[in-house]
């Protein structure tokens, strides 16, 4: 599998200011010619090819820095081939209005290669973005109280974007809002918590069955029982299965899990999570033994 | 004669005027059950009308109906939502407003001010010199483009263009193919939704000057509100986190669209009806006036189930549960409760009737929990049966529904004297309790509980079982209540009443004309 290249909001201005600083040396070096062409220390053909040894470090220089993309240094070479220093300085605005519109055509092919799939942002680069475009959040608003106060006593619209938030993000500490909302005073409210309830159960339940079908397999590889039991867990945390049904699952991945402990080398990870299962299906002594083997391992180790 | 087939319906509606055009949204004739069945129930109880209906379909696949033509009905015509839109338009349609106008227009429609007015502004602005642009003019040309990026600019500039034009498409062109779309004659408008239902018949109040009526089973606004809120396929392209933040992203787009609409039919209705008044608040909460609204309940025939005799207290005692096995009737709680009062009844019975197969999964996890409590000789899940056959056998009927407008269940058990216990939604409290306006008051006929609570619906279905005075008095009580409030023929009545009161005439009245003439 190849990997997508990871973009940081960093690497892509410091690209930009190296380039900028390469052009102005650039600049620098060639306008030195210039003017020794001009005062008669250099000939003409030794001021040529000056010129054209500046152009040809400052283009490889620049193709080091930005070495996915040549439009720039291709661009700026063309540019001080023919007019000399004030190319460069064509070449510098250039780079400088890229880099302050935020939208230059290598930002820019970096997005479509990003909303292709082809590419991958960094979370700078996308908090800059979302800052850029004003999507961010504006921690200069106040926040909305705390979600138990807006069950209790906020409007019927606070209540309804509560629970789409509990809908979209469920985590098991929203389960009071949730039950609070079943029994609102209010019949909408009811209803629309109710058909939360149902899409929660629903998702959940289509984990709990690939689990226990995955569990139900051949003894896994260290790495996936480990997920697995880590999937377990949180289907366990989110409060959301029958009793049975969480008796069930606890049992089936224990037994998975187990038995990919027996057939590969210790693994404290997944040896953490069958002691979580084991503490939390009421098996104490079961997990004692584990955290007792577990660290015996270690010191072994 | 209609084809029971929705290719080649009759279209004489621009032709022959009817009475009543009912305005239908993603039920009748396609779908059966719930509103479906209502709008066939209404036709047919009023056979001196004519009727027209509009059935509005999101896209042109074939659908076939679930129900035979009443004779009444003259005319059944499919308004596509979205249909294929032909070739992209070039330039500006002599036809089509300036953008800056048309995208002014829809602003004002979606701001809280805009309503029926904003509506009709908008209907002008569209038919500039008395064209009718094509609805690729409307949706597919540079005059278009030009108004979405105005909108874009000025309801969401922060958010994604991309959703923002996507989400403008479903929107607008749904609103765009409700604008164009050749409205059947009829004396009076009668939408059963909000939505585009509601905006068609806004219009037609707007184009024609006669009068519309509303009737809502649930709240078309609220439901949508919930399904988008919940809507995993609406992107967050704005990150509000938990502040109070007023950026407009696509969740507020779309919940303010519908509110929009929801407003214009409001203003254009002469007459707001519901099956309940519980439903009034949230129609009063999105701008609905109050003088509008009346409440005309379903009925059922209480004959049907009257003569039955009552459960006998040397049966085994029999709780049912009537409904579709579907996790919205949260048939496990029914189990959960059962399970719960078999430990104080041994010989419970518990029924649950109704069919199985809407949802296999949940049936069979029902099935499974029936097996995990040990409930296999206790309860069972029976399918579809004739629910006249099973009435004289069961002594307490339950309803642990998460949602419900009025359902018949609860009608129809008390019709047979059998007193109910169900959860507090839809209309249940009212069925059970009485309304406020219930003059003498009847009483209770069974007990109101909470959501998801078997434990208090095993409570209250202990008392009635325990005691045989307490079953036939609550009974009584709301078979009483059941004649008196949820007669189907008091509620055709009162329709009848309403659509004379608005102006239609009844077959007598068009012979009196046809004989003057």
């Amino acid at each position: 599998m190849t990997s997508r290249p990871r973009y940081s909001l960093r690497s892509l201005r410091n690209a930009d200011i190296w380039s900028f600083c390469v052009l102005a040396a650039t600049f620098a070096a060639d306008t030195a010619v210039l003017m020794k062409a001009l005062e008669g220390t250099l000939s003409l053909s030794s001021a040529v090819l000056l010129h054209l040894a500046v152009l040809c470090a400052a283009a490889l220089a620049i193709s080091r820095v930005m070495p996915d993309d040549q439009t720039l240094p291709v661009l700026c070479f063309s540019f001080a081939v023919f007019s000399g220093p004030v190319g460069m300085v064509a070449g510098m605005i250039l780079v400088a209005g890229a880099w302050f519109s935020g939208s230059g055509a290598r930002l820019l092919e970096r997005w479509s290669d990003w909303s292709n799939g082809g590419g991958a942002f960094d979370s700078s680069m996308l908090l800059a973005e979302s800052i850029d475009n004003g999507r961010a959040v504006r921690t200069s608003r106040p926040a909305r109280r705390l979600f138990p106060h807006i069950m209790a006593c906020g409007s019927f619209t606070e209540k309804q974007w509560l629970l789409g938030i509990v809908a979209q993000k469920y985590h098991a500490d929203y389960g009071p809002a949730l039950d609070a909302a079943l029994s609102d005073t209010e019949p909408g409210l009811r209803v629309q918590a109710a058909a939360v309830r149902a899409r929660l159960n629903d998702r959940i339940k289509a984990e709990y069955n690939d689990i226990l079908r995955t569990a139900g397999g051949t003894a896994a590889q260290v790495s996936a029982a480990t997920a697995l039991a880590a999937r377990t867990v949180h289907c366990l945390k989110s409060n959301l299965l029958d009793p049975s049904e969480a008796r069930r699952l606890r049992e089936a991945v224990l037994r998975h899990c187990q038995r990919a402990a027996g057939l590969h080398e210790h693994s404290p990870r997944l040896e953490e999570q069958i002691r979580w299962l084991l503490w939390n299906g009421g098996h104490y002594e079961a997990a004692l033994f584990w955290q007792r083997n577990g660290e015996n391992s270690g010191s072994h180790n | 004669m209609l084809t029971q087939t929705d290719t080649h319906f009759a279209t004489d509606a621009r032709g022959t005027e009817a009475d009543v055009c009912l305005i239908v949204e993603g039920c009748y004739p396609f779908v059966s059950g719930g509103v479906s069945t209502w709008l066939d129930w209404l036709m047919r109880t009023q056979p001196s009308l004519t009727f027209h209906v509009v059935a509005i379909v999101s896209d042109e696949a074939p659908r076939v109906s679930r129900y035979a033509p009443p004779s009444n009905l003259i005319s059944l015509q499919r308004l596509v939502l979205h249909p294929p839109v032909a070739k992209r338009s070039r330039g500006t349609a002599a036809s089509v407003a300036e953008s800056a106008e048309l995208a002014n227009a829809m602003l004002a429609l979606l701001k809280p001010s805009g309503g029926f007015d904003a509506l009709s502004h908008l209907i002008r602005v569209i038919r500039t010199d008395g064209c009718t642009p094509t609805l690729t003019d409307l949706k597919a040309s540079e005059t278009s483009w030009d108004a979405i990026v105005k909108m874009y600019q000025a309801l969401m500039p922060q958010a994604s263009f991309l959703h923002f034009y996507w989400a403008w498409q479903a929107l607008f062109g749904g609103l765009f193919s409700v604008l164009l779309f050749p409205l059947p004659r009829a004396r009076i408008y009668h939408t059963i939704s909000t939505g585009y239902a509601g905006l068609l018949a806004a219009r037609a109040a707007a184009e024609t000057g006669r009068p519309a009526i509303l009737t809502e089973h649930g709240i078309y606004t609220n439901e949508r509100r919930i399904e988008i809120l919940m809507a995993e396929w609406i992107a967050d392209t704005v990150q509000k986190g938990i502040a109070a933040d007023e950026r407009i992203d696509l969740r507020d787009l779309w919940t303010k669209a519908f509110e929009s609409f929801a407003r214009a039919c409001y203003e254009a209705c002469t007459d707001i009806t519901t099956l309940y008044r519980d439903n009034q608040r949230l129609q009063l909460a999105l701008g609905a006036e109050r003088e509008k609204l009346s409440v005309i309940a379903n009925g059922i025939d209480p004959a049907r189930f009257g003569r039955l005799p009552v459960a006998s207290h040397d049966t085994p005692p029999t709780l049912a549960l009537i409904g579709r096995v579907v996790p919205i009737k949260d048939v496990k709680s029914f189990i959960s409760a059962a399970a719960l009062l078999r430990r104080q009844i041994p010989d419970l019975c518990a029924l649950v009737l109704g069919p199985l197969d809407e949802d296999p999964a949940y049936a069979d996890e029902c099935s499974e929990l029936i097996r995990e409590l040990a409930l296999e000789d206790c309860v069972r899940l029976l399918g579809t049966v004739n629910i006249v056959d099973y009435m004289p056998r069961i002594h307490v009927v339950v309803l642990s529904s998460l949602s419900e407008a009025q359902p018949l269940a609860l009608l129809e058990a008390g019709a047979a004297g059998i007193p109910c216990i169900a959860t507090d939604v839809g209309a249940c409290r009212e069925i059970i309790e009485g309304s406020a306006e219930e003059q003498p008051r009847l009483g209770p006929g069974g007990y109101v509980t909470g959501l998801v609570a078997p434990s208090e619906i095993a409570a209250a279905a202990k008392r009635l079982l325990e005691s045989e005075d307490l079953r036939r008095t609550m009974g009584e009580t709301l078979r009483q209540r059941v004649r008196r409030y949820y007669d189907s023929g008091q509620a055709s009545s009162n329709y009848h009443l309403l659509y004379e009161r608005r102006g239609a005439r009844t077959s007598g009245a068009r012979e009196l004309e046809g004989s003057q003439q």
